[in-house]
């Protein structure tokens, strides 16, 4: 025994780790005396068995093996263990952890390498495994992962429910920057079925809420077999390349605290007074419940689990006194004494009505002494009531009430006594073969509930209908409310007690407008009759609303803001819907029940379409990066602004931003409930505004350091309640966005995260006790919906308009008041298995449903997603794939944008339709399903034709087929006779025959077709646009449209040249064709003055040389011309677009009356 | 961060039992069975030729999967294709199943593969079927076309892997007809 001691004594000594020396030893005992431990290896024994284990503590795999002779020292200076290669540590994990609550904490060092760094001599170490823990019942599981990439650790959580893939697994992780070669560091990690942390070194360094599929898991009862724990097990391509040793891995059976999680590390350091043990934890939160609240309170909250004895004693006792002072830049705001009873208590101070450093000072007497202090910002926007004034936004004004009917845009509705409509029309049809209907089950059968309506309350935006209904056994008082889109609030609250079998809403639509059932995900491939479970845990894959809805002749839909008091059973349905009838039912509740005295309900209802489409719907030309004067997002990183997501424009770096850029282009890029930890507002109201298992990002944040200068940080994202005080916070900041000197700039505020999330914080009142006791959570619908509708309001009385994301849950309640629904970004997934996957697998009546304007009621800009599945996809070899796309959108009428896809080929589309007036509203679109002036010979040719302004006629012919298709094509019934055409894609030229033309169309492609041909040129521009501009960060040009000054009428382009840059516009063209572009030029001086076309290919890529023309001009208008044939040999053979740049010596300049030709 | 590939799964399997088809266009209406087959670790799973069932004639390829399969051990029949990158393949396929779950996955998938039939860290390229999507009176066609990439991993691929797969079921049946690959007209 003493010889194998010296062996390993002298073997350690080349071995001695980093670090080792800094903390304490302890003996293995006190390793070991934790009551909630349940599992613990601490090599201390030099055999890699458990110390101590609720369940099996003997590994199932290295049983046998002794560490003695292997030198591993570990972080208390005893053994610690490092594997062999091939060697995989494990343990059953029955009894010895648990999948729904637990913490670990563990020794981790890396040998060899520095754990701080990204890479290791310049290259990447790949994932490296620590800990798996995996829990298996029969056929379900759940996994743990901690694992090591680059500089950061990951603790990971992921089940077997579906769905998989991207934000369905939880995650958090902890960056060990500055942790060296060899140095010994503690990382622990806790987990409930809720939310997981992790931290290192006893620093929290990140929480984060598991996905509501949790849920699904939440009753798994682990089994023996299968159920594993590993350390340093491998998992992911994990070999062992990379040396790691750890040491006392100790699992709990609850999720420590963080005050527990430091202590038990500060205990084991050997200076104490680096990081003293606390006793107790206060933490002080900003208080806010609702959007109609003071503000002046400010929350402690204490935590006591780490108490010593005689305290716990007496908090146990309910006799804890504590002394508190509360000061804010040394005055006194608050004080007194506290008595507490349980490990966590929080307290409120009020009075805390300034901005400014609040100080809080706690004392357990002499024993103990703890302070916190927290930043109170300015929150003087709040109750601004931006957007939230009683006016009806323009284009809703057909609403009106006379009686008990209500006109809205393109519909009425008739109520009678009762609180729901008794007939619905739309578009001049009635949508209800039976009207909605509660149906309450009694035990003398169907109650026969007579209304009486009662008084009627008008605002301008909204009327409700009052009264109250009598049946046999209880009364009902019921508040139907009609707001200016149609949005119906039904609220009703059964009085008397009654017991009730089952209450349901019950309705049935006219079968025409059953085509789409959407709740919101369409639903394909099954029915007619689906059924559906309350979506208990949110999320985008469940039904949240029931909408039936057609192509052209409206729909109708219900939704729900909750649960309180339905009593059904949640693994069964409670919607029902058939498609072939239209028959709809929602039952609340399905079993017998004795309803407590005055209990509340509350349903919604919507016809749509909600209004009129915008005017902008076709050729928006959305992102699209050879033009300056289209929207585009702006402001994505929070560029210009005081953080992403504030919307509040930075006191230089929006000015600097937004310059240069065209008035009505810029579509703000927000978020609709969240903020990031850079904000000091989220951080004081983190935890009164939070969303539990809210979606938390890592954004980046271009902080300007002056003079085009940024510097590039990173926030995660702070999850924030509709409910709260955010709405007043982005409306103030939306404010002043577009009341700024740029502010003209903006076109549109765009809201991410923009979905009818579910929300279940106690703090502000999303979770409640319904009147069954139950804890409810609540839909953002209605909170998030009054963000909208005041965003809606406020832009459209400033000519402005809103487009919304929420990936493919449009709900119209909530998306129908805004201008433009944004979807497609899910496609990732599909479309990097499957860059084909827009024809080859989605349907088509996806396409007519989720894509279709005349569906959802609202503009669509649809957001490709193939270069989020690969930035190879932007590539010209992969152009096929963006035209398989525009195949789809094109042959639907479904306007897209640019980000995300190839440029080129989209840029190609916009400008044939541009020039043949696609985008006027006048235009109208005959789709290949139901159009019949133009047939084709093959059914794979589908024709979707434009009707344009003067006579133009532009047909899209779609080939979604693996094989190309030659087709002849006969528009006869339109135009017959014999005439030109023009191929407008690849650029040919067609002859029209007796009516008739044959054309090839590639596989998964698609050619546009327009007659009578038109040309691009000749171009004119009066130059009272700005253009787009370039110039070097350090250069120090202006770029404006001058508007005072002009050569043939007021407007120009000035250019204050100091440093260089240009104006610049691109302009398509095709080689071989000749080019002149002349334009008029004066200076403040005289000097010189240059135009250049550069040449670009589908690539994107510049052909050399540039070709210029420069003059001396003086103060009057002169004249400035360049001409230029593109060749049709070497690279410029590839020239798609002429690049006009315009510039000069330093000094002022101005350009007016531009002009090009072809010749 | 990386996720497990099918490639580093199989790499060690099916190298030794492959059969190199080299042609361009190619057309198998699995009257015989040519292909190789493989299996995950753990899979229950039997992969034969059934010269009964058939969609315009008899014979195909059939996968038995479970009962008791594990969810994460999918199996599939694979065969190779000589390929030059900057080229679109296509390869298409008709199924028909019976018994699967419906969130079960019939897949038709590409690798790509040096000449030495070494894998090359692509991933896998595949269209797929739900196992509700999958037909059990009929037969319905998956296609798969992909453009092979000139520059990264894919440049200097020089085989095909085609996979007609399925994954994620615990049981069921799943059978293959009609199967063609070709290069798409330039």
């Amino acid at each position: 025994m003493l010889r194998k001691r010296l062996l390993v004594a002298l073997l350690g000594v080349p071995t001695w780790l980093n670090a080792a020396g800094a903390y304490r030893e302890v003996p293995t005992a006190d390793k070991l005396n934790d009551g909630d431990l349940t599992f613990a290896v601490t090599f201390d024994t030099r055999g890699v068995n458990a110390d101590f284990a609720k369940g099996d503590p003997i590994s199932t795999t290295m049983k046998d093996v002794a560490l003695g002779l292997r030198g591993c020292v570990g972080f208390d200076s005893q053994q610690g263990f490092k594997p062999e290669p091939g060697e995989d540590l494990k343990f059953g994990a029955l009894g010895n952890a648990s999948p729904h609550e637990g913490s670990m904490t563990m020794w981790v060092n890396g040998l060899g390498y520095t754990p701080g760094d990204e890479m290791t001599d310049g290259r990447k170490r790949g994932n490296v495994a620590l800990l798996y823990m995996l829990f298996k019942d029969d056929s379900r599981h759940i996994e743990y992962r901690l694992y090591e990439y680059g500089d950061t650790v990951y603790f990971d959580w992921r089940s077997s429910e579906p769905p998989h893939g991207w934000g369905k697994y939880g995650r958090v992780q902890v960056s060990r920057k500055g942790i060296k070669k060899n140095q010994w560091h503690q990382i622990a990690a806790t987990w409930t079925d809720r939310k997981l942390a992790i931290y290192l070194n006893g620093e929290l360094g990140r929480e984060a809420m598991l996905p509501a599929k949790a849920d699904k898991t939440r009753d798994l009862a682990p089994r023996a077999q299968g159920s594993v724990i590993g350390l340093k097990s491998r998992f992911y391509e994990d070999k062992h390349a990379w040396d790691v040793a750890v040491d006392d891995l100790r699992i709990f059976s609850r999720a420590l605290s963080p005050l527990a999680i430091r202590n038990q590390y500060a205990r084991l350091l050997l200076d104490q007074d680096s990081a003293a043990v606390q006793a107790y934890d206060v933490k002080l939160n900003g208080v806010n419940t609702g959007p109609a609240d003071r503000l002046d309170r400010l929350e402690a909250e204490l935590d006591f689990s780490a108490l010593p004895q005689a305290d716990s004693a007496l908090l146990s006792q309910g006799q804890l006194t504590m002394d508190y002072c509360l000061t804010r830049e040394g005055a006194t705001i608050a004080g007194g004494q506290w008595t507490f009873s349980h490990e966590t208590e929080c307290r409120i101070i009020k009075g805390v009505a300034q901005p400014g450093t609040y100080h809080l000072e706690t004392s357990l007497g002499e024993r103990a002494k703890v302070s916190a202090s927290i930043v109170r910002p300015d929150l003087s926007f709040s109750g601004n009531g931006i957007g939230a004034e009683d006016v009806v936004p323009d284009i809703w004004q057909d609403f009106a009430v006379n009686e008990r009917a209500v006109t809205l845009w393109n519909r009425v509705y008739q109520f009678g006594e009762g609180p729901l409509p008794t007939a619905v029309r739309a578009y001049g049809q009635s949508l209800l073969e039976r009207p909605p209907q509660l149906i309450v089950e009694t035990s003398r059968g169907t109650a026969d509930i007579s209304y009486q309506a009662g008084a009627t309350q008008r605002r301008n935006c909204a009327v409700t209908f009052t009264g109250t209904g009598k049946a046999a056994d209880f009364t009902l008082d019921y508040a139907t409310t009609v707001a200016f889109d149609g949005m119906i609030t039904f609220d009703f609250t059964v009085m008397g007690s009654p017991e009730i079998r089952s209450m349901k809403l019950e309705w049935q639509l006219k079968r025409d407008i059953c085509q789409y059932l959407m709740t919101p995900l369409f639903q394909e491939g099954r029915g007619p009759e689906f059924t559906f479970q309350y979506p208990a845990g949110g999320g985008r894959l469940n039904a949240t609303q029931l909408w039936l809805v057609s192509e052209e002749k409206g729909g109708f839909a219900y939704a729900m803001p909750h649960d309180a008091n339905w009593v059904y059973d949640p693994k069964k349905p409670v919607f029902s819907v058939n498609k072939a009838t239209g028959q709809c039912s929602v039952t609340m509740i399905t079993s017998a029940v004795k309803l407590p005295e005055s209990t509340p309900y509350q349903a919604f209802f919507i016809t749509t379409p909600t209004r009129p489409l915008p005017a902008r719907n076709r050729v928006i030309r959305f992102a699209d990066s050879s033009r300056s004067d289209t929207p585009r997002m702006g402001m994505t990183g929070g560029g210009g602004l005081t953080g992403v997501f504030t919307f509040e424009p930075h006191g230089t770096d929006f000015a600097y931003r937004m310059k240069t850029r065209v008035p009505n282009t810029v579509s703000a890029y927000g978020a609709a409930n969240s903020l990031t930890e850079a904000s000091d507002i989220a951080m004081y109201f983190r935890k009164y505004w939070d969303i539990p298992g809210g979606s938390i990002y890592k954004m980046s944040y271009q902080k300007p350091l002056g003079d085009g200068k940024y510097e590039k940080e990173y926030h995660l994202t702070v999850p924030a309640c509709n409910t709260c005080l955010i709405n007043d916070y982005y409306m103030h900041n939306i404010k002043q966005l577009l009341d700024h000197p740029y502010g003209d700039r903006v076109w549109q505020i765009y809201y991410d995260l923009c979905g009818n999330s579910l929300c279940g914080n106690d703090s502000h009142g999303c979770a409640f006790k319904d009147k069954f006791g139950r804890t409810i959570k609540t839909f953002a619908l209605l909170s998030k919906r009054k963000l909208v509708e005041r965003t809606v309001r406020f832009c459209h009385s400033h000519n402005r308009t809103v487009m919304l994301h929420a990936q493919r849950s449009y709900a119209p309640f909530l998306h129908g008041l805004a201008d433009y629904f944004y979807p497609g970004e899910q496609h990732n997934t599909l479309l990097k298995r499957n860059p084909f996957g827009y024809t080859d697998e989605l349907s088509d009546a996806l396409y007519r449903s989720e894509y279709n304007r005349d569906v959802l009621g609202t503009g669509v800009i649809f957001l490709p997603a193939l270069g989020q599945a690969s930035s190879d996809n932007f590539k010209p070899a992969a152009f096929p794939y963006t035209e398989a796309m525009l195949a789809m959108l094109l042959s639907h009428d479904v306007e897209t944008c640019q980000s995300y896809a190839a440029g080129a080929p989209i840029q190609k589309v916009w400008d044939a339709l541009e020039k043949y007036g696609v985008q006027s509203p006048e235009t109208r679109a005959h789709l290949y399903h139901t159009q019949q002036e133009i047939t084709s010979s093959l059914p794979d040719v589908r024709v979707t034709w434009y009707e344009c302004p003067g006579n133009q006629r532009v047909l899209i012919l779609a080939n979604k087929d693996i094989r190309p298709r030659s087709a002849t094509i006969d528009v006869g019934k339109i135009a017959s006779g014999d005439f030109p055409a023009r191929e407008e894609y690849v650029g040919d030229d067609i002859n029209v025959v007796a009516g008739k033309f044959d054309i090839r169309v590639p596989s998964r492609s698609f050619r546009i077709v327009a007659f009578p041909p038109k040309g691009f040129y000749p171009v004119e521009d009066g130059m009272d646009t700005v253009w787009g501009s370039w110039k070097r960060p350090e250069c120090k040009s202006d770029f404006v449209c001058d508007q005072q000054v002009g050569r043939s009428s007021p407007g120009s382009l000035k250019v204050q040249a100091q440093g260089g840059g240009c104006f610049l516009k691109s302009f398509p063209v095709q080689p071989g064709r000749t080019y002149r572009a002349t334009v008029y030029a004066k200076r403040d001086v005289g000097g010189l003055v240059k135009i250049a076309f550069q040449g670009k290919n589908d690539a994107n890529k510049f052909l050399v040389p540039p070709q210029t023309a420069s003059a001396e001009v003086g103060t009057q208008w002169q004249e400035l011309a360049l001409r230029f044939t593109v060749p049709n040999t070497g690279p410029w053979a590839k020239c798609r677009l002429l690049l006009v740049t315009l510039s000069g010596a330093e000094g002022a300049m101005w350009f007016d009356d531009f002009a090009m030709v072809e010749e | 961060m990386r996720r497990w590939m099918m490639s580093a799964i199989m790499v060690g399997v099916i190298s030794a039992s492959v059969c190199a088809a080299t042609a361009a266009d190619f057309a198998d209406d699995f009257s015989t069975c040519t292909w190789s087959e493989w299996k995950a670790e753990k899979a229950v799973a039997e992969l034969v030729h059934n010269p009964t069932v058939g969609n315009k004639a008899p014979g195909a390829l059939g996968i038995t999967v479970g009962p008791g399969n594990p969810l994460g051990a999918g199996c599939c029949f694979v065969r190779h294709f000589s390929i030059e990158p900057g080229r679109t393949y296509t390869a298409l396929v008709y199924v028909r199943g019976k018994g699967l779950a419906p969130d079960s996955r019939v897949a038709i998938g590409f690798q790509g593969q040096d000449a030495k039939k070494r894998f090359l860290g692509t991933g896998v390229q595949k269209a797929l079927l739900q196992g509700e999507a999958v037909p059990t009176g009929g037969w319905k066609r998956i296609v798969l076309s992909f453009i092979i990439p000139q520059t990264g991993k894919w440049e200097k691929a020089a085989l095909l892997l085609c996979t007609l797969a399925v994954s994620n079921a615990t049981s069921g049946q799943v059978f293959f007809d009609d199967f063609e690959f070709f290069q798409a007209e330039e």
